[in-house]
This record gives structure tokens, sequence and C-alpha cells, in this order.
């Protein structure tokens, strides 16, 4: 897929001095590493707070926020915090209900079409990419595994206020929209349907509406002032 | 797409490595005789529990829901499903009412249910009975002669003379280590059964027998265990291919006893650890290739799933999805004449230390 992708060609060359079948996996894994040591390191509020113990760095409100994020929200099992560094990221997949409502009802058809289309050698990555449809079924797509359904990445939570719309198909448009989505359990309205495939590892908070102010003042608390500026 | 753009999906999906290799795929084995191959899902222990009015326990619903969610993927379809006991928690008619309205979401209409002392113990099976049919039964598919059996009978003092009430019989019976409880047995009636039912079939005929509780013996305490496992035995013993699949352990467990191969089902509600395992005779203790760690908490589904049987030549083949965990897969070796891990048997995960 890199190989093939003409606005990563003239990057991956411009590195690493290789393009086209040169580009190997390990050239992708370290420009991904070298992506992700830019977002280890950070400066944000939280982090003078929690690592630089600077009790003034994060307002109360986010102080309370941190709390909700620990316990009741349960957030920190999969966007997770260390005791020297933070990635929220446990690099999981997961199916947290967003969008798959789309595909749930054809859900057998279209695996079997897909898989059918796999076995004849069809390109995956073109396939999934040139279909919103086909795209939900997320990292199932990638290892054809029933419990990947519908599962995306857990994505790193820092410099979150500057990056919305979010979720993999950016359907929330709010810190706020996915703060209540988590709530409730992972629907955006109460009586929304859950998909068969959700994970174990999301469901309904009842987390209430101060609880769920403070969490969103505790995600802008991950805004690192460098990166901010560089936008 | 609309606001996931292609390297957004790759970054999402981890789809760097997109391979061509089907994990899923079936085992290809080359037989005599294709037609006899065929393929079919079994789900176990579900456990749904009523809790008041329409509401009943979130966790057990999910994981049958899920399971039901995973088998309709099955391509193709299998010939048909077994459901091998503890449908219901206290076998009341809410929740066997509710389990079998969540497996009605099956797109596959034949199944086949086995009695879980979950199932029961409050009115001796009958609404069970009611709604699904006779407590033990047999049937044949593509060659093969499938039996069913209730094997979570116990002694009639136990059952009819000790208790006030089915609910405090059923709530005894529930507790998975409760010293009032009883151990679990097919009894001679249904043994008397078995012996007429398995006179009628040829001894090269296969021969596959669906019980909640192991037809072998393992672990007491945790009736982990069928009393009269051996009497039930030596009637399968004359039987050239012989493969017991039972539920109730809620973990993968497998193991041969001469021509009789064993396999566990795992539960979609929630695992048990591994026992300590009962030394009685060398030979039967069961083959406990991957000790079972301690399930993650946050991860409800974490040591649960469900598995889908290939069977060919008679024998076994189990795909274990498991929700939140690697698939694994155990299947007959005829080399070794056992079933194996196809990929720990040798190379084999050290257990947890600590916790
Ligand atoms: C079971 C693991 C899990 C838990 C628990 C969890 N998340 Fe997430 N989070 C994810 C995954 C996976 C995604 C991406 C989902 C998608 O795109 O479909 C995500 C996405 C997000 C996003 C959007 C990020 C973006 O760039 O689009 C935010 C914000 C977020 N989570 C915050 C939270 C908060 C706050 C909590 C606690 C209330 C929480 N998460 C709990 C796994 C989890
Ligand atoms: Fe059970
Ligand atoms: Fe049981």
């Amino acid at each position: 897929m890199v190989r093939d992708d003409p606005d990563y060609q003239p990057r991956f060359k411009e590195v690493f001095g290789v393009s086209g079948d040169a580009i190997t996996i390990e050239h992708v894994k370290q420009a991904i590493a070298a992506f992700e040591r830019t977002l280890i390191s950070g400066d944000s509020p939280f982090d003078r707070w929690y690592f630089g113990r600077d009790r003034k760095a994060m307002s109360e409100a986010a102080i309370r926020g941190f709390k909700v994020y620990m316990e009741q929200g349960r957030c920190v099992s999969c966007h997770t915090i260390a005791e020297d560094h933070a990635l929220f990221t446990d690099n999981r997949f997961n199916n947290l209900n967003v969008g798959f409502e789309r595909i749930a009802g054809r859900l057998p058809k279209l695996t079997a079409a897909f898989e059918k289309s796999k076995r004849a050698g069809g390109n995956v990555d073109v396939a999934v990419l040139s279909n919103a449809n086909l795209s939900e079924l997320g990292r199932y797509a990638v290892n054809d595994q029933w419990r990947s359904m519908g599962a995306f990445k857990t994505p790193t939570l820092r410099n979150v206020a500057r990056t919305a719309p979010y979720m993999h198909d950016g359907s929330l448009k709010t810190l706020k929209d996915v703060v209540s989505f988590y709530s409730k359990g992972g629907r955006v309205k109460d009586k929304d349907p859950i998909n068969a495939y959700q994970s174990s590892g999301i469901r309904p908070l009842g987390l209430s509406d101060k609880q769920q102010a403070d969490l969103v003042a505790f995600l802008e608390a991950l805004t690192s002032p460098a990166y901010a500026k560089s936008k | 797409m609309s606001a996931m753009n292609r390297r957004d999906f790759l970054r999402r999906t981890g789809g760097l490595i997109a391979g061509s290799a089907l994990p899923l795929s079936l085992i290809e084995l080359a037989f005599a005789d294709e037609q006899q191959n065929f393929t079919f899902a079994y789900i176990s222990d579900s456990h749904i529990q009523h809790i008041k009015g329409k509401d009943f326990v979130r966790n057990w619903d999910r994981g049958l829901i899920r399971t039901v969610g995973e088998a309709n993927l099955m391509d193709p379809r299998p010939d048909f499903v077994m459901y091998g006991g503890d449908l219901a928690q206290l076998g009341t008619k809410a929740e066997l009412d509710h389990g079998l309205e969540l497996m009605s979401a099956l797109r596959h209409d034949k199944v086949h249910y086995v009695m879980g002392e979950h199932d029961y113990y409050l009115d001796l099976g009958e609404y069970w009975e009611r709604q699904l049919g006779p407590q033990w039964y047999s049937f044949d598919h593509k060659g093969v002669h499938f039996v069913v059996l209730n094997s979570v009978l116990t002694y009639d003092e136990w059952t009819h003379n000790r208790w006030s009430s089915g609910e405090e019989r059923m709530a005894v019976m529930a507790g998975l280590d409760n010293p009032s409880g009883s151990p679990f047995m097919v009894g001679e009636k249904q043994r008397d059964w078995l012996r007429d039912d398995l006179s009628m079939i040829a001894k090269t005929t296969p021969v596959v027998v669906f019980s909640h509780s192991p037809l072998q013996k393992i672990f007491k305490n945790w009736n982990f265990w069928t009393e009269d496992a051996e009497q039930v035995q030596v009637l399968l013993k004359p039987f050239d291919k012989v493969t017991v699949f039972y539920g109730h352990v809620h973990q993968i467990q497998y193991n041969q006893i001469g021509n009789i191969s064993f396999h566990s089902a795992m539960a979609t509600a929630w695992a048990w650890p591994y026992p300590e395992t009962y030394a009685q005779v060398d030979s039967l203790l069961p083959k406990l290739t991957v000790e079972m760690n301690r399930a993650d908490p946050f991860f409800e589904r974490d040591a649960t799933g469900w598995q889908f049987v290939d069977v060919w030549s008679g024998n076994a083949t189990l795909h274990y999805s498991l929700t939140e965990n690697q698939p694994r897969t155990v299947a007959f070796n005829p080399k070794t004449g056992r079933p194996e891990d196809t990929v720990y048997q040798n190379d084999r995960i050290p257990p947890q230390q600590h916790f």
C-alpha cells in the first residue's frame, strides 16, 4: 500500500533514499516510531501536573476529570498512563460501536463477498479503502479474525482537543459528544442499537453532566504548547 | 471514504501488514470421501441470568449475543448448531425464554440442545423439555452417529428428599464448589438406553457423544466429573472412533482415553481457572497445554468464546473463536492418535507467575 501511495513515495525517498519495492516494513516502522516519539514527550498541562508535580498546572475541573478518567470512566484501561510516561494508547483494537450500524444488517453477505475476493487474490487494501462499507470491517479486514470485527486501534489522546472531528469516521464533532457517547455505553442516543461485536471493555458508565464536563476539561489539558503553536 | 483517508485507515487498523493468509480457512485434509466431511457450530454455557422484570445480567447477555453474531458469519454455513448446556443460570422460565430468544438470532435453523445443571435443578428439566424435547436422544448425520446425554443427574435421595423447594435445590447445585452438592451422573436408566441405542450401530460408524459434564473424571470438588464415567466409557469402547464433547468446565481441555477423544467447549459467559487436578489414574489426566491465566476483569469477554468443529473421517478439529484472545485450534493427530493443539502442543506458553 505504502509502496503505491503517490503521497508517501517522495517522502520515503527523501528520508530513506529508497523508493518503490525497496521500501520495506523496516522503513515504515522507523517512520512510525519517529512520528510517535514526537508524541510521547509532552509538556502539556497534564505532563507538568502529573510527571512534573506542578500542582497549579491543571485546573480544578481537569483534576476532577482526571479522577473520572482513572476510575468511573474506565478510560485509562485503553488510553494508558504509565508511571513515568503516558502514551494514552494500549495499541489494541476495539469496536466501540461507531458507524457499524451501517453494515450490521448485511454483515454476513458483506464478509462472505470480502473473503471471496480476498481468496481470489484481490487487493484488500484497495477494496477496503474504496468502499466505505468495507472499511467499517476495521481490523477484521486485515486479520480475518471475528474478534477484530469493526475494531479500530485505540488512538493516543495527546493534543486531542485540536484534532476534531473524532473516531475513525469523524462522526463525533466535539469532545463533549465523545464523552457522552462513552457514558451511554457506545451510543449517540440512549436507544441506539449496540452491535454484537462491541468491545467487552465498553459498557454504560452513567456519568453525571458535571463528571462529563470535568472529563472534557481533562482531555483539553493534554494539548502541548509546542503542538498548539505548530498548527 | 468520507472522513477517513487512506493513511488514516492504515493507522487505525494497523493495516500495513495486510497479508493474504486466512487464519480461519479450514484445514484442508484429503479424504477418500469428501462428502462425509462437515462442520457444526458449538456454543455453550451462557448462564443467562434474570435480575427482575425485563432485566438480565448484561455481561452474560453480551457473551451470547456476540457468539451468535460470530456464528452467523460462518461461510460456508455449518450443517447444524450444538448448544452444550447451562443456557440459564437458575433454570427459570424467564431465563430459558430469554436465552432461546437470543439463540433465535442464529441464521442456522437446526440447533440441538444439551441439558446443563443450571437448566435442570429448578424443575428437573420440565420447562426445558417442553421447549426443546427429550433430555437424551440420538441422531445421524452424514454417516456419523450423534448421541446427546443428560449427564448432570444425581442420586435420587439428594434430588428428592433434601430440599424444601426447587429453588433451594437449584441454588445449591449452582455453586461450583458447594460442599452440599452431589456428583453428576448419567445413571442406570440412561445407560440402558445408550446400550440399546448403540446396539443398532456398526462398530465402524464414528460416534460423537455430547454431555454437559465431562464423561471423564477431572476434579470432583467442582463437579468437573461424572460419577459413572467409566461405565459410559465401557459402552463406547467397542467403536473404532469416538469423540466426546462437553461443556460445564468453561475452559479448553482435551484428552484421549483409549479410543475416545475428549474435547471441552469454551463458555460464552465467563472462564473458570484450571482446577488443581485430581490425580486418580494417570491416563485420565486431561492434557492441559496452556495454563489458563486469570481473566482480565476489565475486558469482560477475556477467556470466553465458542467453537466450531470440523468432522473429518470421524475425527474432530476444534476451532476456538476467543473474543479477547488469539484463536486456537485443537485437532486429532493421526500420527500420535490423540487431540493436539496445532500451535502450542510443543511450544508451550509458561503459566502466569504473579497476579
Ligand atoms: C475499550 C477501550 C477503550 C476505552 C475504555 C476508552 N477508549 Fe477512547 N478510544 C478507543 C478506541 C478503539 C478509539 C477509536 C475508535 C474508532 O475510531 O472507532 C477511541 C477513540 C477515542 C477518542 C477519539 C480520538 C480521535 O482522535 O478520534 C477520544 C477523545 C477518546 N477515545 C476518549 C476516551 C475517553 C474520555 C474514555 C473514557 C470515558 C475512553 N476513550 C475510553 C478505545 C477506548
Ligand atoms: Fe456452566
Ligand atoms: Fe454446568
